[in-house]
């Protein structure tokens, strides 16, 4: 029995000295710490200030002062949720067990692609895996749809896809709505269309608490992968056209073959992390930034294109992006 | 009548043989021999991430491990690995809709420690063990609520002093062939030199690599992992082992592990409480 007691008093003993170990007094529902919390969090990480032209201590100051302890959960979710709105970047985001933040960019601007027209104008397109392709009517030009960069493809099946166009003129890539997603396949896609390494950008990652702290810029190079595709290919993009989207189009400045036609994209051009407050509600923000080869920070805000095209919503039953496309190509 | 169990294992250590000699009072211990040690233990462990989160992930685990053992009269030399798996839930405050996230926990370590007996604190009863122990600790997170930081991973190496009191409690038995012996003991392992590598200021878990990059693009862990030599890790160990039949031998143990590694944003600990049975395969060594 006194064994058992001097069991019990060791495990009791050492159960107060995880106190030493693990800070039991940072969760909490108090608003302020919150607010605190996730605004220390954004100011140490969060990866373009510089282009955002933000005052981040003003914006915390401004939104704190609108928090009171009695306020409801949803209230200080707002508060919250708009402090980080002001970044204008749909990497970053709020959850709560009730409701997800965004700013969602490609709402403030006007679409310019009208996804039920694509059936009309291919109605014979080939889905292979996540491509939607076919010939455009009564032209020697190949158009591909790849909707989401979330929808992952086999090589073959991307080969497959590309050499049915090989003897076109050159071939349509729309990415406009195009959000994102995984973006290997930036550098799977555009290594068609190089026969070397070829350049395209840098990456950084903040490291520091000051706001222009960040690693070294690190090259990112593309590829020579799968079948070469010899032609010219124009790539159609948007406000949608977000994230991985950006990746894409920021590398395609690198190549001579490729052009980028239609509106500037919309940003997304860091990776962003996760995290969770003292409350746990979970966050994400941007901690990366991509730069172009001449090490210029601007895709956050949108990469544009080299010849713009805006869909006609008066001509609802013709997409004038895609004819732009065709008149660069023919 | 032996367990078939141990009848089995009996028979696959052909070499085992009768520790401890069939006569009253304390058994006498051979001079050199091994022990294969396998181990299961029942756990609660403790993490807090501060590179993702304030919260604290506390759950249930499970614990297996194996080792050998080359014990002499005046020193032994103890070669563990072991696994561990756990379930956890963060410790997020009680709010209307619930704000709890679950992670998976796994652990591996590697150690080895070897101890010396003082002479000067040695008796029939006591003995007072001294001297080192190195282990190696690797552990990897899932949680998906941290969406790119759901997964992350650390690495730790640590130098301990280490301590043992064992105190031999003998007790004839009537049933047994051979007489138990109880040993009680406690043991310590304050950490001197302790290294860990893991996430730095900001790090990545998503392999979001765009093209071509090197090692040390941001979305590698090479990249915002660092090495470091600070932080602590203490270990405390209780347990009674149970000499039943010659070869063989039972340890029922408590044991509990804590380790910090310190950080402005991103200080990292974890605890463990482990109740450990652990078999002791006898072999004298020639």
């Amino acid at each position: 029995m006194k064994n058992i007691a001097c069991l019990l008093l060791t495990i009791c003993l050492l159960a107060s000295c995880d106190r030493a170990f693990l800070k039991k007094e940072l969760s909490t529902s108090d608003k302020f710490r919150n607010f605190d919390y996730l605004w220390n969090e954004v100011d140490k990480k969060y990866s373009f200030f510089d282009i955002k032209n933000i005052d981040w201590q003003a914006t915390g100051q401004q939104y704190r002062s609108e928090i009171r302890e009695d306020m409801s959960d949803e209230a200080f979710f707002n508060i919250l949720a708009a402090m980080m709105n002001s970044l204008k970047d749909d990497h970053t985001n709020l959850i709560s067990p009730f409701n997800i933040s965004r700013y969602n960019i490609a709402s403030r601007h006007t679409s310019q692609i009208h996804k039920p027209l694509l059936d009309k104008l291919f109605p014979e397109a080939m889905s292979t895996e996540a491509f939607f392709h076919d010939w455009v009517a009564g032209e020697h030009i190949g158009y591909i749809r790849y909707s989401a960069f979330t929808n992952n493809f086999s090589d073959a099946a991307l080969d497959y896809v590309l050499d049915r166009y090989k003897d076109s003129k050159g071939i349509i890539l729309d990415l406009r709505d195009n959000g994102g997603g995984i973006a290997a396949n930036v550098g799977r896609i555009l290594g068609r269309f190089t026969q070397q390494e070829l350049l395209v950008g840098y990456d950084q990652m903040r490291n520091g608490p000051l706001h222009n702290d960040f690693t070294p810029p690190i090259p990112i190079k593309i590829t020579p992968q799968g079948h070469f595709f010899p032609h010219k290919m124009v790539v159609l993009t948007d406000r949608g056209s977000f994230s991985a989207t950006t990746f894409f189009a920021l590398s395609t400045k690198a190549f001579n073959n490729i052009t980028l036609i239609g509106d500037t994209t919309g940003g997304g051009a860091g990776l962003p992390n996760g995290g969770e407050l003292p409350n746990g509600w979970t966050y994400r923000f941007s901690i990366t930034r991509m730069l172009d080869t001449n090490h210029q920070n601007y895709a956050e805000n949108g990469v544009p294109p080299d010849h713009v095209a805006t869909f006609d919503w008066t001509r609802p039953e013709t997409d004038a992006v895609i004819e732009a496309a065709v008149n660069f190509l023919k | 009548m032996q367990h078939p169990l141990l009848s089995f294992i009996s028979l696959l250590l052909t070499g085992s043989v009768p520790l401890f000699a069939q006569h009253p009072g304390i058994p006498s211990f051979p001079k050199r021999y091994n022990q294969t040690a396998l181990e299961v233990g029942l756990g609660y462990f403790r993490m807090q991430d501060r590179a993702t989160s304030p919260l604290i992930y506390n759950g249930p685990g499970i614990s297996v491990g194996g080792g050998q053992h080359f014990i002499t009269a005046r020193s032994e030399t103890r070669v563990h690995i072991l696994a561990g798996a756990a379930t956890q839930v963060s410790d997020a405050p009680e709010m209307p809709l619930n704000t709890t996230h679950n992670a998976y926990f796994l652990i591996g370590q590697f150690s080895a420690q070897h101890l010396r007996v003082i002479p000067a604190f040695k008796n029939n009863r006591w003995q007072l063990w001294a001297g080192t122990k190195a282990a190696v600790l690797g552990d990897l997170r899932i949680n998906n609520g941290l969406m790119n930081h759901a997964l992350g991973f650390e690495l730790f190496g640590n130098l301990f002093g280490s301590a043992k009191v064992q105190y031999n409690l003998p007790r004839p038995s009537r049933k047994e062939r051979y007489p138990l012996l109880w040993q009680f003991f406690a043991q310590t392992h304050i950490g001197i030199l302790n290294f860990n590598y893991r996430p730095g200021y900001n790090y990545l878990s998503s392999k979001a690599t765009i093209g071509t990059q090197s090692s040390k693009a941001p979305s590698d862990p090479a990249t915002s992992y660092a090495l470091s030599l600070n932080g602590f890790r203490a270990q405390f160990e209780i347990g009674v082992i149970r000499s039943k039949f010659a070869g063989f031998q039972g340890q029922l143990s408590y044991a509990w592990d804590g380790l910090y590694a310190p950080g402005r944003y991103e200080a990292f600990g974890l605890v463990t409480h482990t109740i450990k049975y652990t078999l002791l395969l006898n072999k004298l060594r020639k």
